[in-house]
């Protein structure tokens, strides 16, 4: 017995070389075995990560416009508050990795993951950044339509005696610039400015043709005070039609997630 | 043997690497949606404008609207009063709510080509227009419808002794000469105390009657209308 253990002893002695190749190759192993799997977890999280953003952005869109939530609150607060909440949460770039797996990405497997991941990311990016436009236009449009509304209100049980005063009312909302701040509803802003003084000539006309008595000036006057209402109507083509390609744009950025 | 078996770990351990690294990750983005038409319909449901109905407001016809049009021009013939205030105060009485303008007509002045012709004449011309007019008082001819200067400016001394006002005066005989234009002859007072007919003849005898410068209710008629 005593005789086989010395003989294995000095077999060890006999090669430390490989006793010291086998630790260190163990080592090795272990560190890039680790380092394997730190990579893989990194990568993975990243992946995990580009998918979080977009799909996170897609639930608070589909939540906030669910039929069941139609009404609740405007369609510009919700727009901002989905924008708001995103950029809390996103705003930092997921699709960055450490330093140490970066050269990793001369895989092209690993490459493609930085990529997709960067693209969803920006995919992301692309409907909150659609919705600033979009939701300042329906803003001013909300209190373009209440100012329009009101002057309507107050001016369609207008009289004999207060033609006059509804001339004023329709000019003062020509005059009020206060109701638009966006340059996407500059357009509609022109086209309910042109309205309010052509409303506002025609009342003028029809006051002053209802102290004469010219009959075909009257019948003139009323007919331009037809025609310039009937012209408030095209406010709200013009509205569709400037609302719509902010409205794509946002839906277009949306399928993209 | 053991240095090949150490050596062959090492190599399947970087292929594993390299294999979970290529290997498809299992995070899948959630399929295509149709929700997308749906979010579309709501965003541009969102139009204010259409909810508005800019119904114009009604425009009742003025008073005026229904009524008749009587065109007349304004002359005058000689050395007379103020034309202006001629022109001015005849159109105030003809459409006054109290004067012929009860007919639903309304006299408008015209430049030239109106219906009758209103002329502030001197009293020395007054005869040119027609045998039956004398340079004393106002009268018609056709459609001259002629106000004796001396009248306008002085009234008459019936009226003037019976306290009469020269306004009134005014708006008397202009409703009076017109009324003749209308189809009207002369009417006599229906009783001492009444209001005289704006026909009667007042600016030579009230007959009892007390002066009135506009056509009572049973003189709004026309034959010219």
């Amino acid at each position: 017995m005593k005789l086989n253990q010395r003989s294995l002893s000095r077999r060890r002695i006999r090669h430390p070389k490989l006793l010291i190749g086998g630790i260190v190759l163990g080592v090795f192993l272990a560190v890039f075995g680790t380092y394997t799997i730190l990579s893989i977890t990194s990568w993975q999280a990243i992946e995990k990560h580009s998918y979080e953003a977009p799909n996170a952005l897609k639930t608070a869109i589909t939540t906030a416009f669910a039929k069941d939530k139609a009404g609740t609150s405007s369609v510009a607060v919700k727009l901002d508050t989905i924008k708001d909440n995103f950029q809390d949460e996103y705003g930092a770039n997921p699709c960055l990795i450490h330093l140490v797996y970066r050269w990793q990405t001369i895989l092209p497997s690993v490459k493609k993951i930085q990529t997709d991941c960067n693209e969803r990311f920006e995919s992301a990016l692309e409907v909150t950044e659609a919705i600033p436009a979009l939701s300042s236009y329906l803003i001013d449009q909300a209190k373009a339509a209440e100012l329009v509304a009101q002057t309507i209100e107050t001016t369609k049980g207008a009289s004999s005696t207060d033609f006059g005063a509804a001339a004023g009312a329709w000019k003062t909302l020509a005059e009020t610039p206060s109701f638009s701040t966006s340059a996407e509803f500059a357009p509609v802003k022109a086209v309910i400015i042109a309205n309010a003084e052509a409303v506002s000539r025609a009342f003028e006309a029809v006051a002053n043709s209802y102290k004469g008595d010219d009959k075909a000036a009257f019948d003139t006057a009323v007919n331009s005070l037809q025609t310039a209402y009937a012209g408030v109507s095209s406010i709200a083509e013009t509205s569709q039609a400037q609302q719509k390609p902010l409205v794509d744009a946002f839906v277009a950025a949306y399928k993209k997630l | 043997m053991g240095r090949k078996k150490q050596l062959l770990t090492g190599v399947s351990a970087a292929a594993l690497f390299v294999a979970a690294i290529i290997s498809p990750l299992s995070l899948q983005a959630s399929g295509a949606d149709n929700f997308s038409e749906e979010l579309s319909a709501q965003l541009l449901a969102d139009q204010p404008f259409l909810k508005i109905t800019p119904d114009t407001p009604a425009v009742p016809k003025p008073d005026w609207y229904n009524k008749a049009t009587i065109t007349y021009t304004i002359s005058k013939n000689g050395p007379v009063a103020d034309l202006a205030e001629f022109s001015t105060l005849a159109n105030a009485t003809l459409n006054d709510p109290r004067g012929w303008s009860r007919l639903n007509v309304q006299f408008k002045q015209v430049a030239s080509g109106g219906d009758f012709n209103l002329i502030l004449s001197q009293a020395s011309a007054l005869p040119s227009y027609s045998s039956g007019c004398s340079v004393d008082w106002s009268c018609r001819a056709g459609n001259s419808v002629v106000i004796n200067n001396d009248r306008w400016t002085g009234a008459s001394t019936a009226w003037n002794s019976g306290g009469g006002s020269l306004r009134d005066y005014r708006h008397m005989v202009v409703n009076h000469e017109v009324g003749h234009w209308l189809g009207h002859d002369h009417a006599s007072c229906g009783g001492a105390g009444q209001s005289a007919p704006l026909m009667q003849q007042q600016s030579i005898d009230l007959m009892g009657c007390t002066f009135n410068p506009w056509p009572l209710s049973g003189e709004l008629y026309s034959s010219r209308l």
